[in-house]
Formats: structure tokens, sequence, C-alpha cells
């Protein structure tokens, strides 16, 4: 410690060092527009979900505190939006992987590199087109009378007009493609950080492609399908533009759920409980998964280990 | 491989087949919608969904509509303020990031990084 802080001196410049304030005091300011505009709102939420609305004119009273709101989050109508939601954003985040890892691959290690600078450009674009012009497109789209419709019937794929909109598959689908390039960017990085002599190695030792993605190429990608695993459910499970233009009553998300409730209800108990739901189930849900992967990948290494002393070369 | 055959394409296979087919699959995937929205917005008819002739006439409704030109202004002010501030104290906050991780890793100054500063002419290790 004492070597780091000379460290630290030497770097700073010559002479003493004179009184200066702490090395941290220059991120004061991001800690207190995160505590004003991050923790104190978060806090507050927490609180207002143990009050009530008192009458229909007013939103929120925290007078008298309970459970009550949680219980009334668990009744059987909202339940089916929870699980619901649940299911849309474990399907649209393992559907971003798949659809994302070849992709990413493709694009790291496949494509020219003359084109890849170009190409992840192009993968940047929707990512920045606003969220909802992309879900109003897709709102067309979709449209019993729209475009991808007719294109359908008259390839003869469809007998009648698409109906999808206003369902659950239609929000599952919307969720997909509002995400992917956020499952893409981590897992392209991951991937073209590989040093492409790793692959020939792997290869020379006689391993074929498929041993050599499972053994090679899949672990040392695992921190970017971890980021992107992150960076794609968090957000996709609290997600509700995509719900409320694509959904309808049938497609539903908790996220639409809350809106409702701070909007048109004017319950803030009630969505505020809900939103505390939400964010204990995400985290939950992380954590649930954090442990099944680091169990399947003590087995792998377990696996692997008898593998190695079983078989002495 | 060879160093003449390297310079040569690689054979086509089924899987670089595949994936070239899945890059351009999701190429279009994620393009789709903007294409459908920038097509719809020279759409002449006041119904977002049916389309009915081509023309510029949202275009000329949309700057004649102080509304939206009122917005198209807010948006960019607030969008500016933004930058300016996450710009700031982001800056900020990164430099005083680095230089307690600096202290709490005790990272020194590169010995390597200052040996090849040192043995560029002109620079000499004082």
């Amino acid at each position: 410690m004492a070597e780091a802080a000379t460290g630290a001196r030497v770097g700073g410049g010559p002479g003493r060092p004179r009184r200066r304030l702490p090395r941290f005091s220059l991120a004061i300011p991001a800690w207190l527009l995160f505590i004003l505009f991050f923790a104190i709102p978060v806090l507050l939420i927490v609180w207002y979900s143990f009050g009530y609305k008192p009458d229909i004119f007013r939103t929120i009273s925290t007078d008298q505190l309970s459970f009550d709101r949680y219980a009334e989050s668990f009744s059987s109508t909202f339940r089916s939006v929870f699980t619901g939601t649940l299911q849309i954003s474990i399907i649209g985040t393992t559907l971003c992987l798949l659809i994302a890892f070849p992709f990413a691959y493709w694009l790291a290690v496949k494509v020219p590199s003359r084109w890849r600078g170009l190409l992840l450009g192009l993968t940047i674009v929707p990512f920045w087109t606003n969220f909802l012009v992309r879900t109003i497109g897709w709102l067309i789209l979709l449209q019993p009378n729209g475009p991808l419709s007719g294109i359908l019937q008259d390839v003869g794929l469809l007998a009648h007009p698409l109906d999808v909109l206003d369902t659950r598959a239609a929000v599952q689908l919307g969720v997909v493609y509002n995400y992917l390039p956020l499952m893409i960017f981590p897992l392209f990085v991951a991937l073209d950080r590989l040093d492409p002599a790793l692959r020939e190695a792997s290869k020379d030792l006689g391993a074929n492609r498929w041993r050599t993605f499972r053994q090679v190429t899949l672990p040392l990608a695992m921190p970017g399908v971890i980021a992107g695993l992150l960076l794609v459910f968090i957000p996709l499970t609290g997600d509700y533009i995509t719900a409320t233009v694509l959904g309808g009553a049938k497609g539903n998300m908790v996220g639409a759920l809350v809106a409702s409730q701070f909007n048109t209800a004017q319950n803030w108990a009630l969505g505020s409980a809900m939103a505390v739901i939400l964010i204990i189930m995400i985290l939950g849900t992380v954590a649930v998964f954090a442990l099944i992967g680091l169990g399947v990948r003590a087995l792998v290494r377990r696996s692997r280990r008898v593998e190695l002393v079983g078989q002495p070369v | 491989m060879s160093a003449a055959s390297a310079r040569v394409r690689p054979p086509r296979d089924v899987v670089n087949g595949l994936l070239d087919a899945w890059g351009i699959l999701v190429f279009v995937f994620l393009f789709l919608p903007i294409v459908i929205i920038v097509i719809y917005s020279f759409n002449d008819n006041r119904a977002l969904i049916v389309w009915r002739e081509f023309g510029i006439a949202p275009y000329r409704d949309a700057i004649d509509n102080p509304t939206i030109r009122g917005a198209i202004f807010t948006s960019l002010r607030a969008a500016a303020g933004a930058s300016v501030i996450a710009t700031v104290l982001g800056s900020l906050a990164g430099i005083a990031l680095a230089l307690v991780s600096a202290v709490l890793l005790a990272i020194e100054p590169e010995p390597a990084a200052a040996d090849t500063a040192a043995s560029l002419p002109g620079i000499s290790r004082s």
C-alpha cells in the first residue's frame, strides 16, 4: 500500500505533495446524481409500496403501512402477467442468444476484415434508431392488412390475413428484435478478441470443428455470453414499450402494468408494489441462473479433470 | 495451411454457407421495421397503415406543424444538455475511478511503456 502511494505520487509530479482533496472526490457529483435520481426514487417506490390509495382523488397515502398491496399484486388477475412476463423474458433472452451467437461469430471470424467495420456499424444503426420507432415499424409490418401479411398470403404461406398483433407472440417477436443488438455487441467483442491461433492449434491437435467450438471457442466466449444475457434479460423483463405497442390485452407485461397503475389507475401504492416485485423477480431469476451456471461449470470442470487424470499420456 | 494457399479464399463449405446466410437474414431482420418506417413516411394518406400513394405531404405537414417543430427543438435541447452533463460528470467519475483503482490495485506506471518512450529519439530518461 505504501509503495502504491509513492508510485502514485511520483506520477503526480515533482515536489512534496500539497494537501488536497481525496482521490474519490471527483466522483462526488456523479454520486450525488446517482443518489438523487436513482437511490432516492427507488427507496421512495419501496416506501410507497407499503401504502394504499385512500380515495379516487388521491394517488398515495402512507399513514398506514401494510403488505396488502403485495397480496393484491399476487392476486389471480396480475399473477398471470408476472408469469407471462417471466416466460417472455426467458424465451426472449434465449432466442437473442441463439440468434446473436452465430451472427456475432460470423461477423467476428468469417467476414473478411475489410467488411467487418462497415457491417458492425450497420448493426449499430438499428440500436441507435429510436426504440419506439422500431416498435411502431413492427406495428405496421404485423397489421392484418399490412405488408408482411400481404406477402405471406401472396406466397401462399398464409390462407388468411396475419393475426399476430395484440398477442403474446407479437410481444415476443418485438422484444427479441429490440434487444438483439445488446446481445450481439458483447458476443462480438468476446469472439473478436479470440486469437485465431487458438482455433488453429485446436485443429492441429486433432479436434474437429464441433469439438473446437465446444472446448475452445465457447468457454473463452463465456464472459461475452454472460454480459449479453444480463444486458438483455434485465431491461427486457422491465420493458413496457414493446408490450404497450404490440401486446394489447393478451400480451401484457409487468412493466406495462406498473405504468398503467401510475398513469391510468392512479394507484401509486399498487404500482410501487408491482415494481418492487418486478425488481425482486429480476434479481431472483438472475441469481437462480447464476447458481445453475456455476453448478454446470463445476460439473464440467470435474468431468474434465477426471478425464485428464484418468488417461495419462 | 501453407503461405501460398493462405492467400486463396477458403473453400466454400456448408457451415460457412449457413453462417453467411444467417448473417444476411439477421441483417434483414434488423433493418426490416426501419425500412418499413421510412417507406411509410412517404405514404400520402392520413391513416398510418393503409398505403395510398407516394408523396412528401407528411413531411410538409410535419414541418408546418408548430407543435412538432417545438417538440423537435425540445428534443435537441434536452439531448445536448444531457450529453454535456453526462460527459462532465462521467469524465470526472471516470478519472476518480481510475485514480482510486490505481491505488487499490497498486498499479505502477508501466515500466515497459517508460522504456519504450525513453528509447524514442528526442526523449531521454531524466
